[in-house]
């Protein structure tokens, strides 16, 4: 059994008086891919950033690594549990500006480093030198991913990473997601895409009611039906 | 008589001559009324309150002057302290509770160090607690630390406010949360400096300086007059830029958990 490296256990979260996780539990093992489905507002990113312990909890625990989270420095949690919000941020600069800014301490990513990842999610190395603020919603969001990926984590947290790309693009991030699953990482993504959902080909659940399902084939298909008519 | 107090009666205005500028109220009041410009009620109420507490305040430092005690001088220090520390934030919308309270301490040290330096090292008053030096010099040391301390709130708070992601995507780079809100805060300082580095620049070029002028003014050399600004100046930068940054970074901690997260407000 490969070890797991996420769990949630009994999480509930709040906001006010509307309740958006009721209980969740969730285990990620090394080598697994979750795909995560669920309406808006359903609590999905809510899940997400409370692996990446940017919140806590109401009631519940979270682990990573055997460990509850609160007992991790959550500068060092942050760099193996790397999580990509939706919103592509990207910070005044180049693009090396943005990929080789590291907390003090850590040592920035090598050039061989920066090249193979900007090849791998299909951005020209030669553009390292641009003015980041000029790319695209998509190559924003390639960018933020090739950045997360740098740090070498060992679990991805990934809110809708494909939302903007086309679908070569899709096929290629997807692919490289799933290789790095399969290098001993895990990945936690949401999507509300069917096709992405079947390119990244993990174990699928859904957020409802504030409780996590696990979704076969079919319940998945009822799903994407539902919610594009 | 003496000297000193001949020279200040050839100083002083008497209220015959003084009471003209009521006058000159009254003319821009007509003139308000005439162009239907409205502003009539604000102008009287505002060169009303203005008078009255400058008079007052004329009456109350003549008398801290004559018994200079110390306990009074840093009484009225810490009086004049405490309204800055309310008014600086008051202005800022949504405020973390307690933000008044770290204005005034911030304020109270850079403004403290400052009027240390200058009345002991550089002025070298006596007595050391001269209320003629602590209080007009403390009086504009805080009124320039509270403008910068407010415009570093403000602009700290509505920064923080906008660009959440990007300092959530700083934390996810592991950074710790001061580093995360580090170029917010760089940026809030030189907002919350511009004032006073502006006047730094136009200093004797566009204006003379207001305690410059008014050294001037009751006939003291220009060559002297131009010494006690500079030293005014340096006392400001210190101050205003002390302040500003004790009470950014303050303001930052109380935006931060333990656990280098934004605090949802």
């Amino acid at each position: 059994m490969p070890p797991v490296l996420l769990r949630a256990a009994q999480v509930t979260r709040r906001y006010g008086d509307r309740v958006v996780l009721a209980g969740v539990d969730l285990e990620l093992a090394e080598g697994e891919l979750v795909v995560l489905l669920g309406r808006s507002g359903a609590g999905k990113t809510s899940l997400l950033r409370l692996f990446a312990r940017l919140e806590e909890p109401d009631e519940g625990a979270l682990f990573f690594d055997g460990a509850p989270l609160t007992s991790h420095d959550p500068r060092a949690l942050r760099r193996q549990v790397a999580y990509v919000a939706q919103a592509p941020v990207v910070f005044p600069g180049t693009l090396r500006d943005n990929l080789t800014m590291v907390p003090r301490g850590i040592i920035a990513p090598s050039e061989a480093q920066l090249v193979a990842q900007l090849e791998a999610v299909g951005l020209a190395p030669e553009r390292l030198d641009r003015d980041a603020s000029r790319l695209s919603g998509g190559e924003r969001q390639r960018l933020c991913l090739v950045r997360a990926l740098l740090m070498e984590p060992r679990v991805l947290l990934l809110d809708e990473p494909t939302s903007a790309l086309d679908p070569a693009h899709e096929q290629q991030l997807t692919a490289l997601i799933r290789e790095r699953v399969a290098r001993g990482g895990a990945a936690l993504v949401i999507t509300h895409s069917e096709r992405v959902a079947r390119l990244l080909a993990g174990r699928v659940a859904l957020l409802a009611d504030g409780r996590l399902t696990p979704l076969d084939a079919e319940a998945q298909r009822a799903f994407f039906h539902e919610e594009a008519p | 008589m003496t000297e000193s107090a001949q020279v200040a009666a050839s100083l002083d205005i008497p209220w015959s001559r003084l009471s003209l500028l009521a006058l000159l109220i009254l003319l821009m009041l007509v003139l308000s009324r005439w162009l239907r410009l409205g502003f009539e009620r604000p102008l009287l109420i505002a060169s009303l309150r203005g008078a009255l507490q400058l008079t007052a305040v004329g009456y109350v430092l003549t008398a801290l002057f004559a018994l200079t005690r110390p306990e009074l001088v840093f009484t009225t220090l810490l009086v004049m302290l405490a309204v800055a520390g309310r008014t600086a934030t008051s202005r800022a919308g949504r405020q973390l509770p307690g933000v008044s309270m770290v204005a005034t301490l911030t304020m109270g040290v850079g403004t403290g160090l400052s009027l240390l330096l200058t009345t002991q090292a550089v002025l070298g008053v006596t007595p050391w607690y001269s209320p003629q030096h602590w209080i007009p010099i403390g009086g504009m040391l805080l009124g320039n630390a509270m403008s910068g301390v407010s415009l570093a709130s403000e602009r700290l708070t509505e920064e923080i406010e906008a660009k959440r992601g990007e300092i959530e995507a700083r934390l996810c780079l592991g950074y710790s949360g001061h580093e995360a809100l580090h170029p917010l805060v760089a940026r809030s300082l030189r907002a919350a400096m511009i004032p006073t580095l502006n006047s730094l620049t136009v200093a004797g070029v566009v204006q003379l300086p207001g305690m410059m002028t008014g050294q001037i003014l009751s006939g003291v050399s220009p060559l002297i007059a131009v010494k006690y600004q500079l030293v005014i100046l340096a006392a400001l930068v210190l101050s205003v830029t002390v302040s500003s940054l004790l009470f950014l970074r303050a303001l930052a901690a109380r935006h931060l958990t333990a656990a280098h997260q934004l605090r949802q407000l």
